[in-house]
Parts: structure tokens; C-alpha cells; sequence
């Protein structure tokens, strides 16, 4: 008898054709997040199962599978040899602590000498035998025993844990996050690379006017982000003289829409010298002023060739904020430094700015100078490697 | 670097760690053990503790408990001596967080916790002290130099005034800020519990203690094996309790003159600062302010940009208003009326024996140049 961890798979069933891609890509996620451990990944027949681990690994294996996108549910399980004697040996040692359960028995081995649903009977037979006070309940039982009789090995759960589900991380693709400090653009980052999305992040500072507690603030998100989605490539570029001309030369009510143009600019040009097929933001409609329809129309106009995906843009605060929580990275994002300067923010911003007078205020900037200047101050960090 | 925010930490002095590590290479033992090797190491702790008591001004040889610091001594203070609920818990506005946020704690519990004000001077209001004084009043807790500010309270006449109330009341005194740097002598101050640590004073991090004097019954916060007279388990903190010892020794021996030192490096300070534009002294400077620490403001600025802007210059100070927008306040500086567009732009620079002229020099230098640099860069020009 040994224990072994059965892993399902998800929406990777409905790929057709893509289905072997999908498939492979998501062994190739979980080998690389359970690298640390010792075990070993049997992948046949559309099973994955984990076997040969360290007993005492066994919470942290769970805990890590329920992070790779593409699972849909996992059961720590007992293997034990596909013969009645083994199979019965473990059912005879079976404590129920509810008051109804069933037993449900698959033979994938069609070799085994009895089918299904008698068997199912006979192990029931046993543990009724065995446990006083629990009654079968086949349709809505509180315990359900399930007994998966396969050539290699029967594997006996009686617990089914929801998983992340989503699609394999590398399989949509790869984008370019823009990453503030603040509570919604990491969730951003986990909504895409839930679809499949491949992540690199963008983070402008203004150092001295944000702190280095900023910049450490986002480079902790990031590495929080990476453990749903792998590797993340974090590039830092300095706003500051950005901010300063803005700030020096352009009507200040114009502030963010300009600043939010920049920074789409550099991200483009980032995400084409990198190979990069999209700019993630986490803007939700009407969640401030600079997250109107009016304010992405006019930001999205500098960016002439890659889609600008916004996954949270019908989302509450609320609704935001649990995910947050639910992946970690909420008490990150609350803590108190700023990430963006608030020694230049407007009093009253512009909520719905027309990009001819936008335009009238950028003409006071040389553009490709300030952009090429921040990005002379371009930093990278891989976050496998803090 | 130039360090001028020694009012959150100093440079451990040379003595203090050579004492630390031969005393953990020769005298590792168990205090609490009973072969001669671990008594002798008892000895040398009461042996210390003595000489911290000497350096106090005197007392009994048990009326000073080691802790692991200024924080969990204030925390003993306020929560050991707590008897009933009606009982009141007096402490003053601008307390440091270790009393001040046990005290609101304390107050969320259904405690009596009532604060008293200060004046602009950033000392206790006298009056507002005295007229929250009655005879339900069991504690009373004010510092003696705040750490912000610098504002040395008179603590002799504050005590008087209390126990002139209420002669059962129970005075304890903060004096992290205090003691080495000015005069203290418990006995003459005449309170009834006093908090010192030993990092603020060129000594090791993880060691501070509370005088307790005679007669004061406090409970424990740490039970466990009975150390300090039960007073505060666990194993003692061996090493740093004799390196402490050590370090009060050599600070109020060298008390007046640092003070006389420090004093001249922040006039010399404070005249430069005068003629830089837009900088404001943010108290009265006089003998009632410790010449260690100094509030300063810069109008319409923000302190953690210019921090960094220093920092970038190879300057360190400490900012008086906490960085984010969502907590600019200051709870001392706005206690003491200071508008918010100058707290926004606070700073303190706290200084060492360590630092020099230069130092001051070198920092005048470059504030004024920060200090213009910022405000041309975020002024607006169009």
C-alpha cells in the first residue's frame, strides 16, 4: 500500500484537436512546480497521478497543485495491488465519520473478475460491517468511496479537492502586465494567466519621489503572482523625468491621461522587443478617474498594434478584492507605500478627456525622448530568481 | 553615510560587542543551573543589574528587571499593573507606540485609558494633566524626552503634581530618550517604574529592562521558568544583559560630555537651517528640548521624497509623517498644532556623539541643495 495523489484535468477535455498540446503543457507545469520534491509524474491515459512522494510532502504537493491552472480537481489516494485481497485488506480497515456513505468502483481493467456495480455492493457489504452506524445513501451519500481498478494498481479516494482550473499556463499565449502596488492589477495578472497567458510585468516607479519600499512592494506581488503562473519577467523603468515634464509643461488636469499614454508606449515597445503579444492592465470601469470609457479610448490610441486586455473592467472592488485575497497578494498590496507619486497628482483630474486637447498637451513634450530616456533606465528581474 | 537618525537606532560601540562576545565564549552557562559554572554567570548578571541600578541613581539590588527591550517593558508597565476596569490609565498623547497603542488597546478592552494633551512646546500640558487626575486614577505614564520632538518633560514636577492628587498613583516614565543622553536619577524624578534600552545608547539590540521600585508589585507578561524573580521567563539573555551593563556605565560616565558635544553639533545645525528657505524649526529650541533630537519641516514638502533625495546624497535622517497618503498624519507633531502641509514635510534629524561638524556642515550643504531641488521640481513654471 502507498499513497499517491490522482490529478483531473479540466477544460483541456474540449481542445479536440490541441488536446495532446494542452495535455503536455500542463505535465511540463506541474514536473516544473513539484521539481523540489521527490516523486514521480505517471501520465497515461489521460490520468495524471502522483506517485513515490515523501509522506510528509504531502500537504505542501496538495497545496501546490491547487495552483497550476488546468486542474480541476485532485485526490490524495492508497494504491494498493488490483486483486480482491488487497482491494478488500484496505476496505476492511475503513473507519466512516459520517452517518451515510457509497462505495463507487470503476474497473478501467476489465480483467478483474468482478464488475462494477457488484463489487461496488460487496465493498459496501464490508465497511457496513465494520461501521455501525452508517447507512448507504447512493444518490446524495456524505462519504463517497471511490474504488479505480486499473492494470498498474486500484487507487482508493474518498475525497475530491477543487483545484484552480483554467488553462495551462503557456498555452494563450504570453503578455505584458502592468504592475502598480495596488490591489487590482495583480489579479489582473492571475485572471489571464488563468486563461492560459504566459506573464511578463511592467512596473513604473518615481524614486525619490516613491519609496524603495515601493519598488520591493512590487517585486513581493510579482513573486506572490508567480507561484499560479511560473516565471514572471519583471521590468522596472524610472517615471521620474516623465512625471517632472508632465508635470513642468502639460495642464496638470491632463496629468494621468498623459502618464497613462506614456506608459503604454514604453510597454509597447517593450512587449515588441520581447516578443509579447498583448498589454494586460487591471483598470475596472468607473473605479477612478482615470478608468472611464472616455480615458481608455484616448489611452488606447497610442498603442497602435497589440490588443490591450483589461480582465477586470466588469468587475466590483469586491469581487477584486476576494480574489486578491483568495491568491495572496491582497495584504501585499495594502501596505502603505505608494506606488505612484502622489506629490504631482492633480486635484481634480480629467475623467473625460478628448484626445484633441490631449494632443495639444503632449505637443509640449518631446515624447520620444522622455520614452526613450525612461527606458534607457530599464532594470529586469526574473522572479525564480529573487 | 551620515547618519543622523540615531533616535531609531546607533552604532553598536566597540566595547559593548567585546564584552558580548567574550562573555558568550567564557561565560555561556545557564544562569538558572546549579554547578558553579552557571551561578557564576547568576552572579555576573546581578552583578550588572546593580551597576544599571547605579547608573539610574541608585537603588535596590532587585529593583531592575531585564527584558528583551523598551517595548516589552512598556507593554509589563501597562498591562501588569492593571487591577479593575474603573480603574483610570492616564498617558499622554505623544507617547511612543509601545505605550501609546498598548493604551488604546487597553481602552478597545473596556479599560479606562484617558490621554493627556500637550502644548505647542510638545510638553505635557499641565493643566489638562492635572484635571484628569483623580482618585481612581491607579497609572500614570508619560515619557520623559519624545522621541519625535526631543520635548523633555519635567518629570520631577509632573510626578509631585500627581502624587500630590493622588498619593496612591503609580508614575511610570518612558525614558528610552533619556537616559544617557540627559541627567536621570529615579530617585530624584521620584517615579515609580522608568524604561531604558540599550540600542538608543551605543549598546546591542534585544536587551532593555524596567527599574521597579520597591513596593511596586507587577504581574509578569512572560511566564515560564521564573527568571528575573518570576518577573520575566525565559533564559537570560546573558551576553547583552552584561554588554548592557557595560554600555550604561561608559554612557553616564560620558553623559555630559556628549551632551555638551551634541548640543553644539545641533546649534551649529539649527543656524544653518535657518537660512535655508522654506525650512522650519518646528519647536521652541531651549533647554527643555534634548540637544539629541531635532523636528524640522520643510514647507510644502513631502518628507519621504526628500529623505530619499537625501539618502541619495549619503545622508540618512528619520521622517516625522508616515509615507502614505492614506496615513500623512502625525499623531505628535498635529498634537502639538502644527499644520498639516508642514507635517507632510516632516523630518527628524537625531544626532550621535558619533557625528562631527563636517557631518553638520556636509548636511546643511546638501539639505539646502535637496531642499531647492525639490521645490523646482515640483512647483509649477507654467
Amino acid at each position: 500500500m502507498e499513497k499517491a495523489i490522482l490529478i483531473r484535468i479540466g477544460e483541456i477535455f474540449l481542445k479536440g484537436k490541441n488536446r495532446d498540446y494542452f495535455y503536455k503543457v500542463l505535465v511540463k507545469n506541474i514536473k516544473n512546480k513539484l521539481h523540489k520534491y521527490n516523486l514521480e509524474i505517471e501520465s497515461s491515459n489521460n490520468r495524471i497521478m502522483i506517485t513515490s512522494f515523501n509522506i510528509d510532502d504531502e500537504m505542501y504537493i496538495i497545496e501546490d497543485l491547487k495552483k497550476i491552472f488546468g486542474i480541476h480537481s485532485i485526490s490524495p489516494c492508497v494504491k494498493v495491488d488490483s486483486n480482491r485481497e488487497s482491494i478488500e485488506e484496505y476496505i476492511n480497515t475503513l473507519k466512516i465519520n459520517t452517518s451515510t456513505f457509497r462505495v463507487t468502483v470503476n474497473r478501467a481493467d476489465k480483467r478483474f473478475e468482478i464488475n462494477s456495480t457488484e463489487y461496488s455492493k460487496l465493498l459496501g457489504g464490508i465497511i457496513l460491517k465494520n461501521n455501525h452506524k452508517v447507512n448507504v445513501d447512493l444518490h446524495s451519500p456524505e462519504t463517497e468511496i471511490s474504488v479505480d481498478i486499473r492494470n498498474n494498481g486500484t487507487f482508493i479516494f474518498d475525497e475530491k479537492i477543487p483545484c484552480s482550473n483554467g488553462m495551462p499556463v503557456g498555452t494563450s499565449g504570453n503578455g505584458l502586465l502592468l504592475l502598480s502596488g495596488g490591489i487590482d492589477s495583480p489579479v489582473a495578472g492571475y485572471q489571464m494567466a488563468k486563461r492560459g497567458m504566459c506573464l511578463s510585468a511592467l512596473h513604473f516607479h518615481s524614486y525619490p519621489y516613491t519609496s524603495v519600499q515601493a519598488r520591493e512592494k512590487v517585486i513581493e506581488l510579482a513573486k506572490i503572482v508567480s507561484d499560479y503562473t511560473g516565471n514572471i519577467r519583471l521590468y522596472i523603468v524610472s517615471f521620474k523625468k516623465v512625471q517632472e515634464a508632465i508635470h513642468e509643461y502639460c495642464n496638470e488636469e491632463y496629468m494621468i491621461t498623459i502618464m497613462r499614454r506614456i506608459m503604454m508606449r514604453i510597454a509597447e515597445i517593450i512587449c515588441k522587443q520581447n516578443g509579447l503579444q498583448t498589454i494586460i492592465t487591471g483598470e475596472s470601469l468607473g473605479q477612478v478617474a482615470s478608468q472611464t470609457i472616455e480615458s481608455m479610448t484616448v489611452v488606447n490610441k497610442v498603442v497602435e498594434n497589440l490588443p490591450v486586455l483589461r480582465p477586470l473592467v466588469a468587475m466590483d472592488k469586491e469581487e477584486i478584492v476576494t480574489i486578491a485575497k483568495k491568491i495572496n497578494t491582497f495584504n501585499t498590496s495594502i501596505l502603505p507605500y505608494e506606488d505612484c507619486c502622489t506629490v504631482f497628482l492633480p486635484n481634480n483630474p480629467i475623467i473625460k478627456p478628448k484626445l484633441e486637447k490631449v494632443l495639444i498637451e503632449e505637443s509640449k513634450l518631446d515624447i520620444d525622448k522622455l520614452v526613450s530616456e525612461a527606458l534607457e533606465t530599464l532594470e529586469i528581474l526574473d522572479t525564480n530568481s529573487i | 553615510m551620515i547618519f543622523f537618525d540615531n533616535a531609531s537606532t546607533t552604532k553598536a560601540r566597540k566595547e559593548a560587542l567585546d564584552v558580548f562576545n567574550n562573555f558568550n565564549e567564557n561565560y555561556f552557562y545557564n544562569p538558572s543551573a546549579i554547578y558553579k559554572n552557571g551561578q557564576e554567570v547568576s552572579k555576573l548578571i546581578n552583578k550588572a543589574r546593580a551597576d544599571i541600578i547605579n547608573c539610574l541613581g541608585g537603588g535596590r539590588f532587585d529593583n531592575f528587571i531585564f527584558t528583551s527591550g523598551a517595548t516589552e517593558a512598556n507593554n509589563m508597565v501597562l498591562k501588569g499593573l492593571l487591577k479593575n476596569k474603573n480603574s483610570k490609565i492616564l498617558v499622554s498623547i505623544v507617547e511612543h507606540p509601545s505605550v501609546y497603542n498598548v493604551a488604546v488597546d487597553l481602552k478597545n478592552q473596556g479599560y479606562n485609558v484617558e490621554l493627556v494633551k500637550v502644548k505647542s512646546d510638545g510638553r505635557i500640558d499641565e493643566e489638562d494633566f492635572l484635571s484628569k487626575i483623580d482618585e481612581n486614577t491607579a497609572l500614570i505614564s508619560i515619557m520623559h524626552v519624545n522621541n519625535e520632538t526631543g520635548a523633555i518633560n519635567d518629570i520631577k514636577r509632573l510626578v509631585s503634581l500627581a502624587k500630590s492628587k493622588n498619593k496612591n498613583v503609580i508614575f511610570h516614565c518612558d525614558g528610552v530618550q533619556a537616559f544617557g543622553k540627559v541627567k536621570v536619577n529615579v530617585s530624584a524624578l521620584g517615579v515609580d517604574l522608568y524604561t531604558i534600552s540599550s540600542h538608543k545608547i551605543n549598546g546591542l539590540k534585544g536587551i532593555g529592562g524596567l527599574y521597579v521600585k520597591t513596593g511596586i508589585n507587577i504581574k509578569p507578561l512572560i511566564i515560564g521558568g521564573g527568571q528575573e524573580k518570576t518577573l520575566r521567563s525565559g533564559t537570560e539573555n546573558t551576553a547583552g544583559i552584561y554588554s548592557f551593563a557595560t554600555t550604561c556605565k561608559l554612557a553616564v560616565s560620558e553623559q555630559e560630555e556628549k551632551f555638551a558635544k551634541t548640543t553644539s553639533l545641533k546649534d551649529k545645525m539649527i543656524k544653518g537651517l535657518e537660512k535655508i528657505n522654506n525650512v522650519k524649526i518646528n519647536l521652541p529650541q531651549n533647554e527643555n528640548v534634548s540637544p539629541y533630537i531635532l523636528s524640522i519641516s520643510v514647507l510644502n514638502g513631502k518628507a519621504e521624497t526628500i529623505l530619499n533625495m537625501l539618502e541619495d546624497k549619503g545622508i540618512i535622517v528619520g521622517n516625522g509623517s508616515a509615507c502614505s497618503s492614506k496615513h500623512k498624519d502625525n499623531r505628535i507633531l498635529s498634537s502639538m498644532g502644527i499644520k498639516m502641509s508642514e507635517i507632510e514635510g516632516s523630518l527628524r534629524v537625531s544626532f550621535s556623539s558619533n557625528n562631527t561638524e563636517e557631518d553638520v556642515d556636509y548636511f546643511i550643504t546638501e539639505f539646502e541643495n535637496v531642499v531647492n531641488e525639490y521645490l523646482k521640481s515640483t512647483n509649477r513654471r507654467n
